[in-house]
């Protein structure tokens, strides 16, 4: 261990624990994210759906950062609404937190952008065209043959 | 989550009387035209261009077009308009199919009775499933998006207003039949296409398109980026599931036999084309909402907010909520009363003539009075389904393998003299059952795809392998 359990020191490391957590709890926002409603999710679609609570009538403010230390931190919404919905993220992870006015930031949470394999897409893409052809391809097809026929 | 209301309670039920009044008012009118079953059903089988250009495109245009195309921009922002405009191929592909289908059932109903003559019982018992689930679910999204937009602009609780437009349009359905839905819908498709140039040009007044570019540049860069997989690949599955409604849907079909022969292909081609820019107009005001500063926090609502917010920005709040209102309403009474009118024929002829009566004669007076009561009964149906107010994407998006499976089954059985009827079945039930496997397990975006993929493969093969012969003339008798 860095610091062995007879030393003062050790004593001191578990009183910073000890009140550091306190003050992760007392200092923790009142306002927190209800949806997502785990610390981090995975979307496909490039969306990010915010829901907090909180009081009626209260100015929030959400921002958006590259990490969970939150520099060069984006705000992307301040009033005094209850959600957000935000769209538009290219690949990524991106991090939220959402504050009333003048009170703590929220617990953090991370919306992690994955899109499709670029290949199953690009396959799917290809059998859209070639469907999209042959349907009509059959379509105009079976309607010039038959245009000049009567009904037999 | 709150967002302020555009009109008062009192506004909101004073607009809900009056065209709710106008309407019902109008389908009695027009209703004293349908002298017998045909003509409640059909409309005398007499409708001529302008009109049956505008109701194709006002049935076509409904709270999805104005309300899910702002949400497919918001979501996937240039490909996404781009998707939902792809639904417009398919009343142009439909237009040479009206000839077709008018030529082989001169004295058709229903698109059921061209299954039941062109592939038998089973594939028709199939068809009807099909056929009734997306209708139904159509129906039930209408009438969600109907309690949703009045509970969004008035504040007026969503079940009230969702009882409200369901009863109006079963009230005006009821009493005019075909004659009041394409009446109606000539009104409605005025109506909606000035008010969505009102509301567009109004987006351009508060900013520019430069100005909107860079602002989703900066903040939302995957709504103009080439590849964001989703948005690619919900341009195939919204145009196959376009096809798919439009190709099998009784809705089409009974305007293909209400119409004049040599009217229905040119006045599905026209509405088409009077159709593809309208979720252009509608998505484009979504992909402002960044860069104006609106704040969405539900995405089903993002074009009545935008609009409202932009229209109510210069002080004409309660103008722009009537404007907004009565677009809206427009739209969604022009499909919600298609809906009920198609699918109440397709229960009457097909459900209780063809089914419960096996064919055996019934009179002039049971047949209309089975028909109102197919009409309010699907009405019902359809307002127990909204009570629960589902996610309104979900809803419709699950029917949409199920529709695209009988893309080819339709083409082969209009224009293929021989082919394989088990295998067209197979084609159905695998394109659907391998369509919702693939919205379960890869997603939505695919459904569709992979549904027509699977049908077209089997259709195909149902060409070369032990293909039956069938005579066009046996779609002629129809009683």
């Amino acid at each position: 261990m860095l610091i062995r359990r007879s030393s003062p020191y050790y004593l001191l490391f578990l009183l910073a624990v000890v009140v550091g957590g306190l003050a992760g709890e007392v200092g923790a926002g009142d306002v927190q994210f209800t949806v997502p409603g785990d610390a981090e999710s995975v979307n496909s679609e490039g969306v990010v759906s915010l829901v907090w609570d909180g009081k009626e009538g209260v100015e929030y403010e959400v921002q958006q950062g590259d990490s969970v230390l939150f520099e060069n931190a984006k705000v992307r919404y301040a009033g005094p609404d209850h959600g957000s919905v935000l769209t538009g993220f290219e690949e990524g992870s991106y991090y939220f937190r959402v504050r009333d006015a003048g009170g703590e930031w929220s617990d953090v949470v991370r919306v992690d952008i994955e899109f499709m394999d670029r290949q199953q897409v690009v396959l799917l893409m290809v059998v859209g065209g070639l469907v999209f052809l042959a349907t009509v391809g059959a379509l105009l097809a079976g309607h010039f043959r038959q245009r000049g026929q009567e009904v037999a | 989550m709150n967002q302020s209301h555009l009109l008062e309670p009192v506004t909101g039920i004073v607009l809900l009387v009056v065209f709710g009044g106008l309407w019902i008012a109008l389908g009695a009118w027009w209703g004293r035209k349908a002298k017998s079953s045909e003509g409640f059903m059909l409309a005398g089988r007499n409708v001529g261009l302008a009109l049956g250009t505008a109701t194709a495109m006002a049935t076509w245009i409904t709270s999805n077009t104005t309300m899910m195309a702002p949400v497919f921009a918001l979501k996937q922002g240039v490909w996404g308009l781009l998707a939902y405009s792809t639904a417009s191929f398919g009343l142009f592909l439909f237009a040479p199919m009206a000839m077709r289908i008018h030529k082989l059932l001169p004295r058709g109903f229903t698109s059921g009775d061209f299954f039941r003559l062109r592939f038998g019982n089973v594939a028709w018992g199939i068809f009807l499933v099909i056929s009734v689930v997306y209708s139904m679910a159509w129906l039930v999204t209408m009438a969600i998006a109907g309690g949703e937009l009045v509970n969004a602009l008035s504040g007026i609780s969503y079940v009230t207003g969702l009882t409200v437009i369901m009863a109006v349009c079963i009230g005006y359905t009821l009493f005019g039949g075909l004659f009041a839905v394409i009446g109606t819908d000539f009104i409605q498709s005025v109506i909606i296409l000035v008010g969505i140039v009102v509301i567009g040009v109004a987006v351009l007044t508060k900013t520019s398109v430069p100005e909107m570019a860079a602002n989703l540049r900066a903040d939302q860069p995957g709504l103009i980026a080439f590849f964001m997989p989703v948005a690619l690949l919900a341009v195939f599955n919204n145009m196959f599931f376009g096809f798919g409604e439009v190709f099998h849907n009784n809705v089409w079909w009974s305007r293909v036999f209400a119409m004049r022969r040599s009217v229905a292909p040119k006045a599905f081609f026209l509405a088409g084309l009077l159709w593809f820019p309208i979720p252009i107009a509608a998505g484009f005001i979504a992909l402002s909402a960044g860069t104006l500063g609106i704040n969405v926090v539900n995405e089903n609502m993002t074009g009545p907010l935008v609009a409202s917010r932009i229209m109510g920005a210069d002080g004409g709040g309660t103008v722009a909520g009537v404007v907004i209102f009565v677009v809206l309403f427009c739209s969604l009474a022009s499909s919600i009363d298609s809906l009920l009118a198609a699918t109440s024929d397709l229960l009457t002829r097909d459900g209780f003539e063809k089914l419960l009566r096996r064919g055996r004669a019934v009179s002039e007076g049971v047949r209309r009075n089975v028909g109102k009561y197919a009409i309010v009964g699907t009405g019902l149906l359809g307002w127990l389904l909204a009570l629960p107010r589902w996610p309104i994407q979900h809803a419709l998006f699950l029917s949409g393998p199920l529709v695209a499976s009988v893309i080819w089954p339709v083409i082969a059985g209009l224009y293929w003299r021989k082919v394989n009827r088990n295998l067209v079945i197979a084609a159905m039930l695998l394109g659907s059952g391998t369509g919702l496997y693939a919205y379960f397990e890869i997603g939505w975006f695919t459904a569709s795809l992979i549904s027509v993929f699977v049908s077209m493969i089997l259709t195909v093969a149902g060409r070369f392998v032990k293909p039956e012969s069938f005579e066009w003339k046996g779609l002629g008798a129809n009683d």
